[in-house]
């Protein structure tokens, strides 16, 4: 029953490697810190976009995944974005920002962390930066559940309420800093590697999976 | 194929059941006092859930485990109504979702976290000691996605039982009031000091409160069953923390989800209404846009605070009750207009029959939900 959606794009940051479709996109300094990983890549990207700095590290992580990805994807501009979804998921929620916003409440409460002590404000960055306005959802599991997450997304695919979506796992807590995002479509092509189910999307994420 | 609430439990300062609430509510009893937040200086108009109350509601938990306050929040109320439904939540046919923003974070405070493993701090931890204790055999599916996460949990429990997935979902949501939460919203100048004002001109911001909701839904209705006839979730595209201005995401969600539910009349708004200037006035503008602004309408933050990933839950249930009952709730706070696109406010409890509500909800990160419910006609 999965058979009508397919994942033409995919994208993975891990170990300050970027790669879409497993081409690299971009090589950071393995031991560099992550922020000074993500500004290096954001002006590789050529962006001009303020907000970018204010957020934390789980937005930059998963913003810049989604706006190399993007890049990649001819049909993204034509797509209804009141019919296009997210849907992330990840173990730790985020509670890297969790702890940095407690740290600072015995001095003053910082609200520019408070806010992004939610998961899906990351989704609300994406939306934001690319006018997306449909479906969304922020899930936390252990693993990545991709029996569910695809049962649901291709759902609503099928009930003609999704053009587009970008799904995927988005995790950045102590050593782990990964993104994966994949982008679907309704299937054009009849390449069964591609089509959206959760053997071949785990097939895509194996590599990174921390 | 369509998907209805068969049951439902909910536990706030107002009490340990969705009757005791019901009854609170036409009464008008308020949970919302000004009290100690534990890790805050000062005194905070927050609705909280006594630890007595509490003790007493997870006395029936089976086995020895040491459980944290959410945690027995969920396992009690999940508990109740799953009894009330007489379903087996281990049963391979039932499924599990849950919905909290920022469940056990309270164990940051060394004094509360101290006899706790580390992990338990993650919401997936929360999700398999609910999975643990109801033996369940599929990992409980756990929504994080801000004030909107206790209705998108019901959508999404919904969508699993018309995808053939589930007989039955057990779908529960709780937060709680902490320093972690508090200290937060007070540092955007969100929080009221005095009990909170839904669409009122004096409105000066949020109360936080805690408790848990569940539901049970059922792809069979019983007798005094709610049908769940459309549910739809939007984004703003507009701002990580304020409210779009023309309320046009949550516009979208209104239509799609009423549009699904084949465009049926609407008798009853349970509105988000948070008592915040940006909020209440994007709502206004959304309800007026589509229509509804002759609608009757309500927000319950006036009786229990903002429980945040369980208000979405508990303002279903109550909705739910007014359905059957035929009875609008008031609206806890509202005296005068505040809002630029006036709204027909329910101001005292009023009998009247009723058949299909909206109940709506929006968030951080530009998150709207909004749901479609009915009575099922028994017989």
């Amino acid at each position: 029953m999965n058979e009508v959606v397919e994942i033409t794009d995919h994208c993975k940051v891990k170990d300050r490697l970027v790669t879409v479709n497993d081409n690299v996109r971009f090589r950071g300094e393995k031991a560099e810190s992550f922020g000074s990983f993500a500004k290096a890549y954001y002006r590789e990207l050529g962006l001009k976009y303020p907000k970018f700095h204010k957020m934390d590290n789980l937005s930059k992580l998963g913003f810049l995944a989604a706006e190399s990805l993007l890049q990649e994807v001819e049909s993204f501009e034509g797509v209804d974005k009141a019919k296009t979804g997210i849907f992330l998921s990840n173990a730790y929620s985020c509670l890297d920002t969790d702890e940095r916003y407690y740290n600072s409440i015995t001095d003053i409460p910082s609200p520019g962390l408070f806010v992004y002590t939610l998961p899906n404000i990351l989704i609300g960055e994406i939306c934001i930066r690319h006018k997306i306005t449909g479906e969304h959802a922020f899930f936390l599991s252990e693993q990545f559940d991709l029996a569910f997450v695809c049962q649901y997304v291709t759902d609503l695919f099928r009930r003609g309420q999704l053009e587009g979506a970008l799904v995927g796992w988005v995790e950045y807590y102590d050593v782990n800093c990964q993104a994966f995002l994949m982008w679907l479509e309704p299937q054009k092509r009849n390449e069964s590697n591609r089509v959206f189910t959760p053997e071949n999307a785990l097939k895509l994420f194996e590599d990174i999976r921390p | 194929m369509s998907v209805y609430i068969i049951a439902d439990h909910m536990i706030t300062a107002l009490g340990n059941s969705s009757r005791a609430h019901f009854d609170q509510l036409v009464a008008g009893n308020v949970g919302i006092h000004r009290q100690p937040v534990s890790g805050m200086p000062g005194l905070y108009s927050v609705s909280k859930v006594d630890s007595q109350q509490l003790e007493l509601a997870a006395r029936t938990l089976n086995g020895s485990g040491h459980y944290t306050r959410l945690e027995k929040l969920l396992l009690a109320s999940m508990e109740q109504a799953a009894a009330q439904a007489n379903i087996n939540p281990a049963d391979k046919e039932t499924g599990i979702v849950l919905s909290s923003t920022k469940g056990n974070i309270e164990l940051l405070e060394p004094e509360i976290g101290k006899g706790f493993a580390e992990e338990r701090i993650h919401l997936s931890s929360t999700a398999q000691v609910v999975q643990d204790y109801f033996k369940n055999t599929d990992p409980p599916v756990t929504v994080c996605n801000a004030c909107i996460s206790g209705l998108m949990a019901i959508i999404v429990g919904a969508r699993l039982i018309r995808l053939g997935r589930y007989k039955h979902v057990v779908v529960s949501g709780a937060d709680l009031v902490s320093a972690f939460t508090i200290s937060g919203f007070e540092s955007l100048k969100a929080l009221s000091p005095d009990r909170c004002r839904p669409f009122d001109k004096n409105r000066t911001g949020i109360n936080l409160g805690e408790g848990c909701g569940t539901v049970i839904l059922s792809a069979q209705p019983r007798e005094n069953s709610i049908e769940v006839l459309g549910g739809s979730i939007s984004n703003d595209a507009n701002h990580i923390s304020g409210p779009s201005r023309t309320g046009s995401g949550l516009q979208q969600a209104v239509k799609n989800a009423l549009q699904e539910a084949g465009e049926p009349s609407v008798d009853y708004i349970s509105a988000h209404g948070t008592a915040t200037l940006y909020n209440d006035e994007m709502e206004a503008k959304a309800f007026h846009a589509l229509g509804l602004s002759g609608v009757p309408l309500n927000s319950f933050k006036g009786y229990w605070g903002h429980t945040l990933g369980a208000a979405g839950l508990l303002e279903t249930i109550v909705a739910g009750h007014s359905l059957r009952e035929n009875t609008l709730i008031a609206s806890a706070g509202y005296e005068e207009c505040g809002v630029s696109q006036p709204l027909n406010m329910i101001e005292a409890p009023q009998e009247k029959p009723l058949q299909v509500c909206l109940k709506t909800s929006s968030g951080f990160g530009g998150c709207n939900g909004a749901l479609v419910l009915k009575k099922h006609a028994s017989g």
